[in-house]
């Protein structure tokens, strides 16, 4: 099977004052669909630039990088976030609903971007907002949600479009561990249901959740470590 | 007190942190203020100051109006007799319309303004001479020897400020002449007419019992206290009516009475057109206002942290505000300080954009009055602008909450922002209805061609020209001189000149057409006439549309032709060929021939409607008037040139004759002064709401779009595309863009009304200025928002979303 991603020699360099310094070194992996993939590491490591990177949200690296069998080195910009929209959901850590919309408006957000006519995104987001369990607050606002519920938001955010592939920037990092399990069960199932996650986390708990952990260091992967219990 | 000095170095200090904003912010409020201080001294002086006469509110002027007069007058025996029955004044005065001319004939001659007044002047307007006394009863009688007042200028330039001229004798028109006084500096007459002698005007009260003319004059009075103007009305009434029983009993209808305040006959005309500059100046004012009230609010939300702490800290909320307003007061003393600056380069521009734009316009500076106006206006707006910024309650929270709260929508900046551009529109709006007025003031044909013709006042002095005879011999003489000077296409010389008003005028019904009985009702309204010399219709590119001109043959003793206007001879001849008709001006006038039809030639001044005009040939007639007479050369060369050859051939005929030489594209530019005054203002207060709206704007989105980093980043990342942002950003701004326009739609709908009196041929519901003023705005508006809306595209969403 083709591999979802697919990097080759990945570098990452930022330029300060004349001097270069590397976030990103030589990243060379591969993420098949439907795995389940923790990145760990210390901070600084380059966790979080790396999934924009996937993310493609960040565009300035060198090297290749094939998702799902597209070369993202070679498309330009336009292309680049029509893959991105179609594909890719984001989870973040301080949730970033959008303050002014109700839960409603902002789980609308992600199908107003792809055009998806008015009737039709009714039905999908009151499709999620009961799968979530979440009906009763669709005309909340954020600062009426505690965290979990405003973290369940952003995950049901994330998936709304069915992506391929959900990233997840230590998601559960401002909750406290029953609200974060609660949001690490949800990966799961979306996982059983056949959607590719990519966390960065600093949990063991929460990486025991994925099939496998990658370790990074300065910008180097160092270390990769399948896991035994949650082998595909 | 050393708290608030405390508070004021801070402020100071927070100002100079941010020059940028500063900048921004000082900029604005001298514009504003600026601009308020400039008009008001040009508006204070019709609509606010005193007049220099003591109880000012106690003068009026009284009289008749009638069809003859622009202004209300008293006949000569009508006063008299009202003068010793009346009772609602302390006391009544008088003088003679338009003063006089005369020549101050000592060594160096001048020719000076003489103001011809009643004894009872001086006391009836409070006036003290500042040296010597006023004339007396005595003094004003015909025959008396003659006396004078010397105005406080003459005084100082011709006498060098010598007390002893009080008592001098000074050759007046060549007559000694007593000077027995010197009048304040602040003088000034009621009519506003410039002057420097004021003499008696020896009015002749024992030949009115007569039935010859009666000299007309102004009439003016000073109530006694406590009795209103419309009580002083009803009490003259009965005297009016006694008056009434003279008038032919046809004109009665177009008669009427009227007594109103001193200030409301000096500037009636230019009243609306005075509130509605202050107006729309300080509509100005205020749209810098909130300009910089918003400047004030994007900069608190930015300090929503210092202040927290500062409240955390125990400042009471007074503290904070007055800390607030101090920074505001301050902006507001620099921009005003700075905004004086601006006046005074202001009211230059006003005066060369229209020097008679307005009255009393030379007079406008920057005196104390003024710039205690500026100080007041600028601590004013310092509250307002600086109010509402300071009135935001410090958010505590913020210091227990792990992220700045942005929640803030910033709704009130943007209904600052609609209201400045609801203001704008408003300004805009009249803008465009005075400009297209103005086009079409200007473009009214004339009836001539006003091209590459130079024209010369050339007035004679009564005392070296007694009669018509001497007067009409000097004219002579130099038409014989000019008429031959190479270069000249033609030259007419005339009594009057149009477009501007002012030419002999008789009353319809006293003309009579041969075979035709008199007309019976009412006086038909004012025919103007001038006499002219054969070359004036040449002169001026007047056609000839019928017959024919004058010739010099029509100058013999017996000739009497006419020739009519256009109109004039639609009014008398609608169905009847008019050529050899005869008719007369009054039942001793002499019968004359119609043997021209002339073009229609703009006689009120540009505005007004034309009145019918006849002319007769420039020579002896009893009816006509030659001390003053117009001279007109119609030539291609430089009208520099043919003025310094003018002057020459004068001076070398009588060198004390003074000549006022303009082109007539210069007389005619002058006749729409004033609405060029206007609307060049209030476009030039226009354009500064429109660019400070823009700056607004621009503020405005780029704040938001700041503030709204995150919420940007967070859309990229779920899939927004860089113009789906642009295109919420825009579509955000044109939200409130349109608000205010529509706002500002509503209220000009209302606020064109006031300018209806100054239009010209224009509708105040004239789509197209509306149609231009949004189109221009919205333009503007999109501009100013588009750069900083530009930069939401391109946020980048890792910065936007790094600090997590
Ligand atoms: N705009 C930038 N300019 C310079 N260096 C940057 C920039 N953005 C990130 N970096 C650097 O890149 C490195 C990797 O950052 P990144 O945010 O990916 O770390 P991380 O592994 O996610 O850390 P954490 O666990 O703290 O979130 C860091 O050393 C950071 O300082
Ligand atoms: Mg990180």
């Amino acid at each position: 099977m083709e591999p979802l991603i697919q990097m080759r020699n990945l570098e990452k360099v930022y330029e300060a004052g004349g001097s270069k310094f590397y976030v990103l070194r030589r990243i060379s992996l591969d993420i098949q669909p439907g795995e389940f993939v923790t990145f760990m590491g210390p901070s600084g490591a380059g966790k979080s630039t790396l999934l924009s990177i996937i993310g493609m949200l960040d565009g300035s690296w060198t090297g290749e990088y094939y998702f799902n069998g597209e070369p993202v080195h070679r498309l330009n910009v336009k292309k680049r976030n029509e893959l991105h929209k179609a594909n890719i959901g984001f989870v973040f850590q301080s949730y970033h609903l959008i303050d002014n919309l109700t839960v409603f408006e902002n789980l609308e957000i992600p199908l107003s971007y792809k055009n998806v006519p008015h009737k039709e995104r009714v039905s999908l987001v009151c499709d999620i907002l009961d799968r979530f369990n979440i009906v009763g607050k669709k005309d909340l606002f954020p600062n009426q949600l505690s965290g979990g519920q405003q973290q369940l938001v952003g995950v049901a955010r994330a998936v709304i479009q069915s992506p391929k592939l959900i990233l997840a920037d230590e998601p559960t990092g401002n909750l406290h561990s029953a609200q974060g399990e609660e949001i690490m069960e949800l990966f799961r199932k979306l996982n059983e249901a056949g959607t590719s996650i990519i966390q960065v986390t600093h949990s063991e708990r929460n990486a025991a959740y994925s099939h496998r952990v990658i370790q990074l260091k300065d910008g180097w992967v160092v270390s990769e470590t399948s896991n035994a219990a949650r082998v595909v | 007190m050393s708290s608030l000095w405390q508070d004021v170095r801070y402020g100071l200090r927070m100002l100079a942190n941010k020059p940028t904003f500063t900048l921004v912010a000082v900029l604005t409020l001298a514009l504003g203020i600026g601009a308020t201080s400039a008009v008001f001294s040009v508006v204070d002086r019709i609509l606010f100051r005193s007049l220099p006469y003591p109880h000012d509110e106690q003068l009026v002027a009284f009289g008749l109006f009638a069809p003859i007069e622009p202004r209300e007058f008293m006949l000569a025996k009508d006063y008299v007799e009202w003068r010793s029955e009346q009772t609602p004044f302390e006391s009544m005065t008088t003088f003679l319309p338009g003063g006089a001319d005369c020549d101050l004939t000592e060594q160096n001659p001048v020719r000076l303004d003489c103001a011809l007044v009643e004894s009872t002047f001086l006391p009836t307007f409070g006036i003290q001479p500042i040296l010597g006394r006023n004339f007396t009863k005595e003094e004003d009688r015909p025959h008396a020897a003659r006396v004078a007042l010397i105005t406080y200028g003459l005084w100082r330039s011709r006498f060098a400020g010598n007390a002893g001229v009080v008592g001098q004798s000074i050759s007046v028109d060549g007559q000694p002449t007593l000077v027995v006084g010197v009048l304040p500096a602040d003088f000034e007459m009621p009519t506003l007419g410039k002057t420097d002698l004021v003499i008696p005007q020896a009015l002749d009260e024992a030949a009115l019992e007569g039935n010859g003319p009666e000299p007309v004059l102004r009439a003016f009075a000073r109530l006694k206290p406590g009795v209103s103007i419309a009580q002083s009305f009803a009490a003259l009434e009965p005297l009016y009516e006694k008056s009434l029983e003279n008038v032919p009993p046809q004109f009665r209808k177009e008669v009427r009475l009227s007594v109103r305040s001193l200030r409301e006959r000096q500037v009636a005309d230019s009243k609306a057109a005075s509130w509605i500059l202050l107006g729309s100046v300080l509509a100005v004012l205020l749209v810098a206002c909130m300009n910089v009230a918003n400047l004030l609010l994007a900069r608190t939300t930015g300090r929503q942290r210092e202040l927290a702490v500062r409240a955390a800290l125990g400042a009471s909320p007074a503290r904070l505000i007055r800390q607030n307003l101090t920074e505001s007061l301050l902006l507001g003393t620099i921009g005003g300080t700075i905004g004086c600056w601006v006046a005074y380069s202001l009211l230059q521009l006003f005066e060369s954009i229209a020097p008679e734009g307005i009255p009393r316009l030379q007079q406008a500076g920057l005196d104390t009055r003024v710039l205690l106006f500026t100080l007041g206006v600028s601590l004013v707006s310092g509250i307002l602008f600086g109010l509402a910024p300071a009135m935001r309650k410090p958010a505590v929270e913020l210091l227990t909450r792990q992220e700045a709260s942005q929640t803030s929508r910033g709704l009130l900046r943007q209904i600052l922002v609609a209201s400045q551009i609801a203001v704008s529109v408003i300004l805009l709006t009249g803008a465009g209805l005075l400009l297209h007025s103005l086009l079409k003031l200007q473009n009214v044909p004339l009836g001539m061609d006003a091209e590459n013709v130079v024209t010369a006042q050339i007035p004679l002095a009564e005392y070296r020209y007694p009669d018509a005879k001497h007067q009409l011999a000097f004219f002579d003489e130099l038409e014989r001189r000019l008429k031959h000077m190479s270069g000249i296409t033609a030259m007419g010389i005339s009594d009057t000149l149009p477009p501007s008003g002012g030419t002999q005028a008789t009353i319809y019904s006293r003309i009579e057409v041969a075979g035709r009985p008199p007309s019976a009702e009412g006086t038909g309204g004012m025919v103007g006439w001038r006499s002219v010399t054969p070359g004036y219709f040449m002169a001026l590119g007047v056609r000839i549309i019928q017959g024919r001109g004058f010739q010099n043959a029509d100058r013999g003793q017996n000739q009497n032709p006419i020739i009519l206007s256009e109109t004039f001879r639609k009014k008398l001849f609608p169905n009847e060929e008019p050529l050899g008709k005869s008719l007369r001006i009054g039942p001793e006038a002499p019968w004359r021939e119609v043997v021209g039809i002339a073009a229609d030639v703009r006689n009120n001044g540009l505005a007004r409607p034309s009145d019918p005009e006849y002319y007769i040939p420039w020579k002896f007639d009893t009816e006509g008037y030659f001390r003053v007479a117009q001279v007109t050369l119609r030539t291609p060369m430089n009208p520099e040139t043919v003025a310094k050859w003018l002057r020459q051939e004068t001076a070398s005929l009588d060198p004390s004759v003074p000549v006022t030489i303009e082109t007539m594209t210069q007389r005619v530019r002058k006749l729409s002064d004033r609405p060029r005054f206007n609307a060049v203002l209030l476009t030039l207060f226009a354009g500064m709401g429109v660019v400070l709206a823009a700056i607004g704007l621009y503020g405005v989105v780029g704040f938001l779009v700041s503030e709204r980093t995150r919420e940007i980043g967070v859309r990229m990342a779920l899939g927004a595309s860089p113009r789906a942002i642009l295109r919420m950003i825009m579509g955000n701004v044109a939200r409130w863009t349109m608000a205010g326009a529509l706002l500002g739609l509503v209220g000009s709908w209302y606020a064109v009304k006031l300018l209806e009196s100054l239009l010209f041929e224009v509708s105040v519901r004239d789509p197209w200025p509306v149609l231009a003023a949004l189109a221009l705005l919205l333009v503007a508006a999109f501009l100013a928002a588009w750069v900083p809306a530009r930069r939401a595209m391109r946020v980048d969403p890792i910065e936007a979303l790094r600090y997590e």
